[in-house]
């Protein structure tokens, strides 16, 4: 009888820790792992293609340059190690400027159309784009130098109010010669050719890479205005300012260049 | 952190009644479940060889009277653990901060009497005494089975000091056997 109840009780602790341990199963090993994050990065890519036409407005398929929205900013370390200075241009374009567009235009406006660009987010190889500066329209907020010192040091010369300078000493150009997707982001690599005299004798031309980001197409409406799109293009590229006669050591051997274009369809 | 502010804390552990909310009596418990609750499967278990035949009686015998000394051996190494917790504030202040059911301790102190010859020559006694951290074990789980069954951790949890409460038994009463073993081997020695 003894023994009967010990053996009772030990089947009941069986099955009662049998129990306990199916009922505290967590199913953790039974769970598959979770993935290993991955290195990859996701890129998506869509298949808009954005191209000027001749910036007929009211046009939506052409797409126009809406400068008064864009700005092309400058910045370098000042005298090479502190904080860093920066600047703007007030007149650029996107328009490739042959040697016999590289006139004065009596103009407060765009001198000539920016018509010089196409972007194809799923072809690189028919993204293209041609830009320009004026040199003497570099606005870093100083006056005193930017209509002073600013001229002597990148060889050009003081702005004519009303006229638009595109002659050779006053304009620094870039021209795409090669685009292709960035393999780690959605990004572009451009291959560009800068070409600006500085305060050499005649203008360099100089290969940069630089990348290019395509802020996506979007369609937006303010008030009971008609809708429209926007997208934007940003360029970021570096040049070595030693290359094109730069002598001033207020400014950094680099200098970064960063160029945000927004283009609308209205 | 005062056990008053932890018990503000709101979460489903302390949501529990059964721990008077308190999550340091909980810890406890689980000290004391470490220590005690496997002990009344393993007497059992003993007490099941007397049924098998061909397990050498002599064996039954001895290692039968070793399972008060066992559990015994557990209470050590309870209030050695204990010991060092408290380690080296031992003001009365410390030990009653410390120690959120007296009872349960006073309980797990008793198991020292198991190595008073009068009281282990009934291992019985001994199984008896176990029971009360059984019961304990059982409620904790039966708790957490029907209050918190989304999740299985904290049965894991109690299933896994369970486990460990076993194995420390099985490997005090095998170390216990051994040495019994050699000091009979010993003895038989120099009698001879």
């Amino acid at each position: 009888m003894k023994l009967l109840k010990n053996h009772s009780l030990l089947l009941v602790l069986i099955l009662f820790s049998g129990y306990g341990y199916i009922a505290s199963c967590t199913h953790e090993s039974l769970s598959p792992l979770p993935s290993a994050a991955s290195n990859t990065p996701v890129i998506t890519r869509g298949n808009a293609v954005l191209v000027p036409g001749s910036m007929i407005v009211g046009d939506s398929t052409q797409w126009k340059l809406d400068k008064a929205h864009c700005n092309v900013m400058w910045s370098t370390n000042y005298v090479g190690a502190a904080g860093l200075l920066t600047g703007r241009f007030n007149q650029f374009g996107m328009h490739d400027v042959t040697d016999a567009k590289m006139l004065n235009y009596v103009t407060a406006a765009q001198p000539l159309l920016d018509t010089s660009w196409a972007f194809n987010e799923s072809d690189p190889t028919k993204t293209y784009f041609s830009g320009y500066v004026q040199i003497n329209q570099s606005n870093t907020g100083e006056p005193g130098r930017d209509g002073g010192c600013n001229i002597t040091t990148l060889g050009t010369v003081p702005i004519v109010a009303g006229t638009q300078n595109l002659t050779v000493t006053n304009i620094a150009k870039i021209r795409t010669t090669d685009v292709k997707f960035d393999p780690l982001s959605n990004d572009y690599i451009v291959t560009i050719n800068l070409s600006w005299k500085g305060t050499l004798a005649a203008p360099l031309t100089k290969s940069i890479v630089g990348r290019l980001k395509y802020i996506p197409k979007t369609k937006v409406q303010f008030g009971t205005s008609a809708a429209y799109s926007v997208f934007g293009l940003q360029l970021k590229f570096q040049l070595n300012c030693r290359d094109f006669g730069i002598t001033s050591t207020n400014v950094s051997d680099k200098i970064d260049i960063e160029c945000n274009m927004n283009f609308n369809n209205k | 952190m005062k056990n008053g502010e932890l018990n503000k804390i709101s979460t489903p552990l302390m949501q529990l009644n059964f721990m008077d909310n308190s999550f340091f009596a909980y810890l406890q418990q689980l000290e004391l479940l470490v220590f005690f609750s496997g002990y009344p499967f393993l007497y059992l278990l003993i007490g099941s060889l007397k049924s098998i035949k061909f397990v050498n009686p002599e064996f039954r015998k001895d290692i039968n009277q070793l399972l008060p000394y066992t559990y015994a051996f557990a209470g050590v190494i309870f209030i050695g653990f204990e010991l060092k917790n408290l380690y080296p504030d031992f003001s009365f202040n410390n030990i009653s901060q410390r120690i959120q059911e007296p009872f349960w301790y006073v309980w797990g102190i008793l198991s020292l009497l198991f190595w008073i010859p009068r009281i282990n020559k009934i291992p019985t006694l001994s199984f008896l005494h176990s029971l009360f951290f059984l019961y304990l074990f059982v409620r904790i789980f039966k708790k957490f089975t029907s209050e918190m069954n989304t999740d299985h951790s904290f049965q894991a949890n109690n299933m896994r000091v369970y486990t460990i409460s076993l194995l420390l038994y099985l490997t005090i009463l095998f170390v216990f056997y051994f040495l019994s073993f050699l000091v009979k081997r010993f003895l038989e020695k120099r009698s001879h």
